[in-house]
């Protein structure tokens, strides 16, 4: 069969390659092992690191929650005799109006705030609004001597026999043998009804994104036996940006808790680096010496930058007296033919970062002013090298040496303002660090740090 | 292991596939590692229509693409090299081993391998080559020409040699 516009070459050519076969070298073999091993920890790591930081958000959140309960709203604290009483709210009739007749039959009620006795402001009509649930009152007959007699001190006389209703939400009133009410105050009054405090239906969760330009790079320092001052000195501060989604809980009026995912995208640069390519074809002669991971490399501050890329050499660069520093390259006999320049190239990397953030309100106005500080679990999800060459980014390989597992720790000074009580734009001027290095190299202690202006919006639900 | 016995499956036709895309074995080699490990990131992602084997080829191709598309950064095909191309005989080029064809084309400069590659054993249209490498249509007729001249050239050599051979050894 004969493609159109193919010629009798094309044909020959097809139909003796097109199936050809050829059994690759073992190596081969060994390099995708590894390579597909790396990705599959990476992903693992992502997953394990990302599990652990939901798990302490949640500790935290649980933590904080639990030691600081809400005053207990009176509603859910009344207890009523039902005595004489069928209309008590928890009835089917509970969201209607009473009319002051039917309040006459409620006889007492008892209002209590532990350790804090509460007069509540009461109006007509309003009993209505209770919402007790009836399967929470349990009506009990007094027959037991001492409670008839706990009793009648407390609401005057009580016969053997009278049944009595309590609101079990309440755990002091969980069992009659525990009824010793300490902080009760009574209102007696025919004509009264709670009015129950408006429960504050606010949520305490909310979202929001985030994003902002950044301005990265690190700050090292190398041990007393490897001076490598000279080389770190040339290079440069890089530009990157970051993006997030948020969840936030409010945990106190002024206190929040955020998490969610952040990633972000940095970069440092570096100009005096000599490059040797081959003008002809674009790759070694002697190919085999520049197997990946095995050519020239060249140290920088965030670790070894390696070359993937069979098309050229990388070599370090022109050292303090003058010499150019080209290892073995120049033993070998093709160097001859092949062309030196010297350019820029820039190390590129992504992190995504689960953060824990708290933030406190200096000032809780329509323009508020906050301060925030936290935590994070950064994990390197991009790695790479390139080399600005004639107005293109050329692609050589990655930093090797640094580390996939990272911390951070963040400070940031927001201003905020409140369109309403949910939702709020945020700008936020943020410096993130590195607590541990980056760089893996034990004879060199490299922290990125990062600087942007976050701006957002934070919407509660 | 399920993933050695896919690459033990597949592993000698992907890298007959890399081998015509390269210059050279180590150029090869490298690109069936990097398919390999991609294709094991992505097997989710094979749909099952289609032929497998045509999916894994195509993403060893792909491959191959993106190492030629950083090699092209600095590198310029010369365009004005003269073609020395004569007429073959059809039954001189049915005699040629696949190991002989191999050869020839990757002794092509590297754009002019891909054309041919992507235009003759692949069957791609000029079009979608311009769009793979990022060349005009033109380009791709006339580099397509050009890859068929020298191959035709080479073929005539080879044959010389060989017929040159045969009589020093009688």
């Amino acid at each position: 069969m004969q493609y159109k516009g193919e010629t009798h070459i094309d044909k020959v050519f097809r139909d003796g390659l097109k199936d050809f076969q050829f059994i690759p070298p073992p190596e081969v073999w060994d390099g995708v092992a590894i390579g597909v091993s790396a990705s599959s920890r990476k992903r693992w790591v992502w997953i394990v690191g990302a599990a652990a930081s939901l798990l302490l958000f949640l500790t935290m959140t649980w933590l904080i929650t639990s030691r600081a309960p809400e005053p207990s709203v009176i509603s859910e604290q009344t207890i009523i005799n039902t005595e004489r009483d069928k209309t008590v709210p928890g009835s089917t009739d509970k969201e209607e109006n009473l009319s002051k007749a039917e309040l006459d039959n409620i006889q007492k009620t008892i209002t209590s705030v532990p350790h804090e006795p509460v007069n509540k402001i009461v109006e007509d009509n309003q009993l209505a609004m209770l919402e007790i649930d009836e399967n929470e009152i349990e009506t009990v007959k007094l027959n037991d001597e001492s409670s008839i007699s706990y009793i009648s001190s407390l609401e005057g006389d009580v016969q053997t026999g009278t049944e009595m209703s309590f609101d079990l939400r309440l755990p002091s009133f969980a069992s009659f043998d525990a009824f010793s009410i300490q902080n009760v105050e009574y209102n007696y009054s025919n004509d009264l009804s709670f009015t129950p405090e408006k429960s504050n239906k606010e949520s305490k969760w909310g979202m929001g994104g985030s994003m902002s330009p950044l301005y990265s790079f690190r700050h090292t320092k190398t041990g007393e036996s490897q001076d490598m001052s000279y080389f770190y000195n040339s290079e440069n501060p890089g530009y990157g940006f970051t993006g997030s989604i948020n969840a936030i809980f409010k945990a106190k009026k002024r206190l929040t808790i955020q998490t969610g995912v952040q990633f972000y995208r940095s970069a440092v640069s570096r100009n005096d680096v000599m490059f040797y390519s081959n003008p002809e074809t674009g790759s070694l002669l002697k190919s085999g010496i520049l197997r990946k991971n095995i050519p020239y490399p060249i140290e920088s501050s965030l670790g070894t930058i390696t070359s993937g890329n069979n098309s050229f050499y990388l070599t370090d660069f022109v050292l303090p007296d003058g010499d150019l520093y080209t290892g073995d390259l120049a033993a070998l006999p093709e160097f001859e033919k092949y062309e030196s320049f010297q350019t820029s190239i820039v190390q590129s990397f992504e992190f995504l970062e689960i953060p824990f953030l708290v933030r406190y309100k200096i000032i809780d106005r329509k323009f508020g002013l906050n301060v925030m500080s936290g935590v994070g679990t950064s994990f390197l999800v991009g790695n790479d090298v390139f080399m600005n060459y004639q107005d293109q980014k050329v692609t050589l390989g990655q930093t090797d040496d640094v580390s996939i597992f990272n911390f951070t720790g963040s400070l940031g000074l927001g201003f905020e303002y409140s369109f309403n009580p949910k939702l709020s734009l945020n700008i936020e001027p943020t410096f993130k660090y590195f607590l541990n290095s980056f760089n893996l190299n034990p004879e060199v202690s490299t922290h990125p740090y990062f600087f942007g202006i976050y701006s957002g919006l934070s919407f509660y639900f | 292991m399920a993933q050695k016995k896919l690459y033990n499956r597949f592993s000698p036709g992907m890298y007959g596939v890399c081998l015509m895309y390269s210059r050279d074995t180590e150029e090869a080699k490298d690109i069936l590692q990097d398919g390999f490990i991609k294709i094991f990131q992505k097997l989710d992602q094979f749909s099952g229509k289609g032929s497998f084997e045509g999916w894994m080829r195509r993403i060893f191709i792909n491959s191959a693409l993106e190492k030629f598309r950083v090699k092209k950064a600095i590198l310029l095909v010369d365009e004005d090299m003269e073609i020395l191309a004569g007429e073959v005989d059809d039954k001189i080029i049915d005699l040629l081993s696949a190991k002989d064809l191999l050869q020839m084309i990757q002794e092509l400069s590297p754009q002019y391998r891909m054309v041919f590659n992507l235009y003759a054993i692949e069957g791609y249209s000029h079009k979608e080559i311009s769009l793979k490498l990022n060349i005009s249509e033109g380009t791709s007729k006339s580099n397509l020409s050009r890859a068929r001249g020298i191959l035709q050239e080479k073929v005539i050599n080879l044959r010389r040699k060989e017929s040159g051979d045969k009589y020093n050894a009688i």
